[in-house]
């Protein structure tokens, strides 16, 4: 009982956000509201519970109730009293007069996180993927052969599609002709597939290493505006935007996925609570 | 009124029930679309595989909410169930306090179907804020930074806990994160310890994390909905990731159909307004 109680409760709330996608209203906003007031109570007694409590209230008031944790004076009483006086200090930033210690602990916060975290992330964004960069181009296994090779079929077919039926204007004037054009460019754009396989298979050359490195030069390349993009520089620029095209399409697509994820679970939860009532 | 006036200026309300439509029939119709297993989720269910039942323990980091939870409770559980069907101890935590109500819910509908006892095959830590700090304390000892399990048990009466210090104990790490905690684990687990790391991530951050798996910083990757519905198909254990894949390609089919449509209606009225304008109408 307590489970359908609980299920209506969400079905209802999920209800009145999708009502938006009609027009604004008041359900939208009450549910709206409801989660940002649950949200901020959750967030405040998880994190008092969890944090502030253990960390900073037991340690320095144990003592005086006449527990026996922590040593008053000693060195995790002082551990446990400076983070929690720095933390109090940030709140000088609702007095104006007096708003520049609130600067302090936002120093020293920022300090000790740049500390931790510029070695470990030197290594993981830039030492390692650097490392990742120096890729052999051929004798080494691919897993990715076959979908590099569709993909450069798929180029070879467009480049060809391209070049005769809108560069050469081949055939323009006839449908016929049009399509015999498409037919012969899907043809060569097979056999481009067929021949790189082959040599993917063979071990002669590793194309999506080969990839990775001309997609890497190119859009550094574009990113390079101390000289002007002209010549071999402009071609690799231009092959570059290919690349950033393409991962900004991998990422759109990506979200779509993701947004229709979340539709998809609220849509299941919803069916699922409509089966409640009749199981 | 021409065709492209009429697409453009369709009131998106049609789209919204379109789509509601589209995600609602693959529910009770289903397609049964295949789907394909790719390297990045073999590499991670290798990995799972591989592991020693009874061994160490798989530490998983449920770093997920309730806003991200359909596209990675399911990568939880499948991983959940490959654990406790191989006998592999898991240890559970959470980065996120959100997290918390998640990786329980997880653990115990798991646990339960396997049959698995509390504190001898699993253990739940619970909730600790500081993300970085949180994961370089792991590093030395998990006892400083866990005291005590969720429920507040001292780590010393779990025996599955037992003789398990830091990340030299553990065999592989799973986060499955909504947000960068999965940076944060390559960050400050893979890097500074050499620590396994799997990832289950969002399909809107799946990109960013390739680079990592290329590098091998990543032993392997799930990418939203689809790659919780490969690792069902490689456990062959179909559940919500498996359910949603029909209605996820039907959407996409109409998705790329408006893009197509919206595209071509564009360049039709531009087109027409040009030609106007050399007729002098405009």
């Amino acid at each position: 009982m307590t489970t359908l109680l609980l299920a209506t409760v969400g079905a209802i709330l999920t209800l009145c956000v999708y009502s938006f996608l009609y027009k604004d209203n008041p359900f939208y906003k009450f549910a709206e509201h409801l989660v940002v007031g649950v949200s901020a109570g959750y967030y405040l007694v998880i994190y008092t519970f969890n944090f502030i409590v253990p960390n900073v209230t037991d340690p320095v008031f144990t003592l005086n109730l006449g527990g026996e944790a922590i040593r008053l004076g000693g060195l995790d009483w002082w551990m446990a009293l400076a983070p929690g006086l720095l933390g109090l200090l940030l709140y000088t930033r609702f007095f104006p007069k007096i708003a520049w210690i609130g600067r302090w602990p936002l120093g020293i916060y920022v300090g000790g996180y740049a500390g931790l975290g510029i070695s470990p992330v030197m290594q993981a964004r830039v030492i390692n993927q650097l490392r990742a960069g120096a890729t052999p181009l051929a004798g080494t296994p691919d897993p990715f052969a076959n979908m590099t090779n569709v993909c450069l079929g798929l180029v070879i077919f467009i480049a060809v599609t391209y070049l005769l039926l809108v560069k050469r204007q081949l055939g323009a004037r006839n449908t016929g002709a049009k399509v015999g054009i498409v037919a012969l460019a899907a043809l060569v754009g097979y056999g481009g597939y067929v021949a790189l396989s082959a040599l993917s298979g063979a071990g002669v050359v590793n194309l999506t290493n080969v990839m990775l490195v001309v997609g890497l030069l190119g859009t550094l390349t574009y990113f390079f505006f101390s000289m002007r993009h002209t010549g071999v520089l402009g071609v690799l620029a231009r092959i570059g935007i290919v690349f950033l095209m393409v991962g900004f399409g991998a990422s759109f697509g990506y979200t779509v996925m993701s947004r229709i994820s979340l539709l998809i679970g609220r849509v299941g939860f919803l069916i699922d609570w409509v089966g409640m009532f009749f199981s | 009124m021409s065709w492209y006036d009429w697409l453009l200026g369709i009131d998106r309300r049609w789209i919204f029930l379109t789509i509601a439509i589209a995600v609602v029939i693959p529910f009770f119709a289903p397609l049964g679309l295949p789907v394909v297993v790719t390297p990045p989720v073999q590499n991670l269910y290798d990995a799972v595989e591989a592991l020693e039942p009874d061994g160490k323990p798989l530490l998983l980091s449920i770093d997920y909410t309730p806003a991200t939870s359909p596209e990675l409770e399911p990568m939880s559980s499948g991983v959940l169930r490959h654990a406790f069907r191989k006998d592999i101890p898991v240890i559970v935590m959470t980065l996120h306090p959100a997290g918390y109500g998640m990786a329980e819910s997880a653990i115990l509908a798991a646990a339960e179907e396997f049959g698995k006892e509390y504190g001898e095959d699993y253990v739940f830590l619970g909730f600790q804020p500081g993300t970085s700090a949180v994961i370089l304390g792991l590093g030395v000892n998990i006892r400083t930074v866990f005291p005590e399990d969720a429920y507040g048990t001292p780590l010393s009466e779990l025996p599955v806990m037992e003789g398990i210090r830091n990340y030299d104990d553990v065999s592989l790490l799973i986060t499955f994160a909504g947000w960068s905690a999965a940076e944060a684990w390559i960050y400050y687990a893979h890097q500074p310890s050499g620590q396994i790391v799997g990832a289950g991530v969002t399909a809107v951050m799946a990109t960013d994390y390739y680079p990592y798996l290329d590098a091998g910083q990543l032993v392997g990757l799930l990418g939203g909905m689809r790659g919780a519905a490969e690792y069902e198909r490689l456990i062959d254990r179909p559940d919500a990731g498996a359910r949603g894949m029909d209605s996820q390609s039907v959407i996409h089919l109409i998705i790329i159909l408006l893009i197509v449509l919206g595209n071509a209606a564009y360049f039709a009225s531009r087109r027409a307004r040009r030609l106007a304008q050399a007729r002098g109408e405009i």
